[in-house]
């Protein structure tokens, strides 16, 4: 089991790294178009704003997950 | 345990119930009654009104709830528990009567919006800090051995306060009329919570400090920094993450798709009439509510994450096929047309199960470009709406699973010095953030190009079952070490 945790910890690790990325990218890609309204700004701006934290979250526990701080022993 | 000690017990899960149950009636009636918010504060053809109605849509249950988490569940690991959500209770109070006496955008232009935006953030900002006291209060008073129990009526607060509120706004509606309530009647439901958070203050106010931080306090073992405690050592930090990842993130998500999402696809998917789909919500939510005490008992006797990870499985397999059939009840292309009767704007059509249809046109000259509005109703005959309140039901019944023994399990994996500021945050992003956008991410999934109805249930079933994995792979009997 504590080598499963450590291998899922690699993937929580990139899924997160994945997020922090591609949110940012997202908001731009729509912000940026000619129907980007003054709601979709205030939308945009509050899920970058608070999913990137959430994403960088989600990066620890990934780590902290290959480096057997939730394994059994511990 | 005695008489006494029961009694007073239960004197506390009331007053913590009761209060925590005010707050969220105070935080809900505002979205129940944002279309009628909307025209008195936000009027969508003022874009300034219409941003700041977005502002306060979502800033209020996004960022200030977690930030409210913060603020106060540092107070309450510091001042105490029950001086905390003392404060929490008469700020939201304050700010729900305070709406119902702000006059209109028309009265007062730009101040009325601006005035609800800082009301609501004060909203999200005291729920913030509600729960995690209101949980810490009662589990620190109950035995080791009965917190799902006794911490379960903390759970059913969340959904009676939206049966409450659903209540009171559909018989407010009904007393003062339609018209009426769109003029001014909406503002009852602002006004009454002074009385609801009145009585609950005079209830609070009587009940003594809890025994395991009156304890600490004394020994002198209180946290001088709850947040770099909670958030700045490792050993803590690591069961934030593990809590908000593998279950709260997952009951978030759970518990917004069983209640909200139900209702938004209800009348906006299946175009189910306004009250009859509030009608089909409320019954639900009655009928489930025991099942919060039912497994917050059981959870005391198999563990809480069985039943919570089961609560998650059980929505990521039948999400799909519920939602399908609930569908299907509406579906008018698979119904037999029996009459149709076109009077004026409106058009009636009865199907040979008794399902109504009703069409109404309107054109709209106010607008730049004259258009036609269609308004689409359903009305479901008697059958076919207690087989969409046994769908809700089961969906709920789900959300009991998993919200049922949660205060339990996020109370017990936190030490009681730094435990206010602990669990606050992860709960209010796991059901403030990962839940509270779920109809939001379900409706503009379902809104892509060749999207069907039900893909918007991606969102909720791809976090339930990340949720379901972490909780099953990395909970286990050592993360509830903080039992005593």
């Amino acid at each position: 089991m504590d080598m499963l945790k450590k291998a899922l910890g690699v993937l929580w690790l990139l899924a997160g790294a994945a997020l922090a990325v591609y949110l940012p990218y997202k908001a731009v890609s729509e912000l940026t178009a000619a129907a980007a309204s003054s709601e979709d700004f205030v939308f945009w701006i509050v899920i970058t704003g608070i999913f990137i934290p959430i994403s960088v979250g989600f990066i620890l526990f990934g780590f902290y997950a290959l480096k057997g701080e939730y394994d059994a022993a511990e | 345990m005695g008489k006494k000690t029961d009694k007073k017990l239960w004197g506390v899960i009331t007053a913590s119930s009761v209060g925590t149950l005010i707050e969220w009636y105070d935080f809900y009636i505002f979205g129940s009654l944002a279309t009628v918010l909307s025209t008195q504060f936000f009027p969508q053809e003022n874009p300034t009104a219409a941003f700041l109605s977005t502002l306060a849509t979502f800033a209020a249950g996004f960022i200030v709830r977690p930030f409210g988490a913060l603020v106060f569940g540092r107070l309450g690991d510091i001042v105490g528990r029950k001086y905390t959500f003392l404060l929490t209770l008469i700020l939201m109070g304050g700010s729900t009567f305070a709406i119902g006496l702000i006059p209109g955008f028309a009265t007062i232009g730009y101040a009325a919006p601006v005035l609800v935006l800082l009301l609501r953030l004060l909203q999200g900002l005291a729920l913030g800090g509600e729960y995690g006291g209101a949980a810490t209060y009662v589990a620190e008073h109950s035995p080791a051995g009965k917190r799902g129990f006794y911490t379960s009526f903390i759970q059913t607060t969340a959904t009676l306060g939206l049966f409450l509120s659903l209540g009171v706004i559909l018989l407010t509606r009904n007393i003062t009329g339609v018209e009426a309530f769109g003029d001014w009647g909406w503002r009852i439901p602002f006004v009454l919570s002074a009385v609801l958070v009145g009585v609950s203050i005079f209830i609070r106010m009587r009940m003594q400090e809890s025994p395991l931080f009156s304890k600490i306090k004394a020994e002198g073992q209180i946290s001088s920094n709850p947040l770099k405690e909670s958030f700045g050592k490792k050993e803590n930090l690591k069961m934030v993450l593990l809590a908000l990842f593998g279950v709260t993130a997952g009951q978030g998500v759970i518990w917004y798709t069983g209640q909200f999402y139900a209702l938004s696809f209800l009348q906006k998917t299946m175009n189910v009439e306004f009250v009859q789909s509030n009608y089909i919500i409320a019954i639900a939510l009655l009928i489930a509510t025991p099942f919060f005490i039912i497994f917050g008992r059981w959870s005391d006797k198999v563990g809480r994450k069985g039943i919570m990870l089961a609560g998650m499985l059980l929505g990521v397999i039948f999400y799909q096929p519920i939602y399908k059939q609930l569908y299907s009840l509406a579906d008018l292309s698979a119904k037999n047309e029996l009459t149709t009767v076109a009077k004026g704007p409106e058009t009636v059509t009865t199907y040979s199960d008794a399902t109504i249809y009703k069409q109404i046109s309107t054109r709209q000259t106010a607008a730049p470009v004259s258009e036609v509005k269609i308004v689409r109703e359903v009305v479901l005959p008697v059958a076919l709406f207690w087989q969409a309140v046994f769908l809700i039901a089961i969906q709920v019944l789900f959300v009991t699973m998993v919200y049922g023994p949660i205060a339990a399990f996020l109370v017990e994996i936190f030490p009681t010095r730094i435990r206010y500021t602990s669990m606050s945050l992860p709960y209010h992003i796991g059901n403030g953030v990962f839940g509270g956008l779920t109809p939001f991410i379900a409706t503009s999934l379902t809104a892509m190009p060749g999207a069907t109805p039900f893909d918007g249930l991606w969102y909720p079933i791809g976090i339930a079952a990340v949720s379901f994995l972490i909780g099953l792979v990395y909970i286990s009997r050592t993360t509830h070490k903080n039992q005593h």
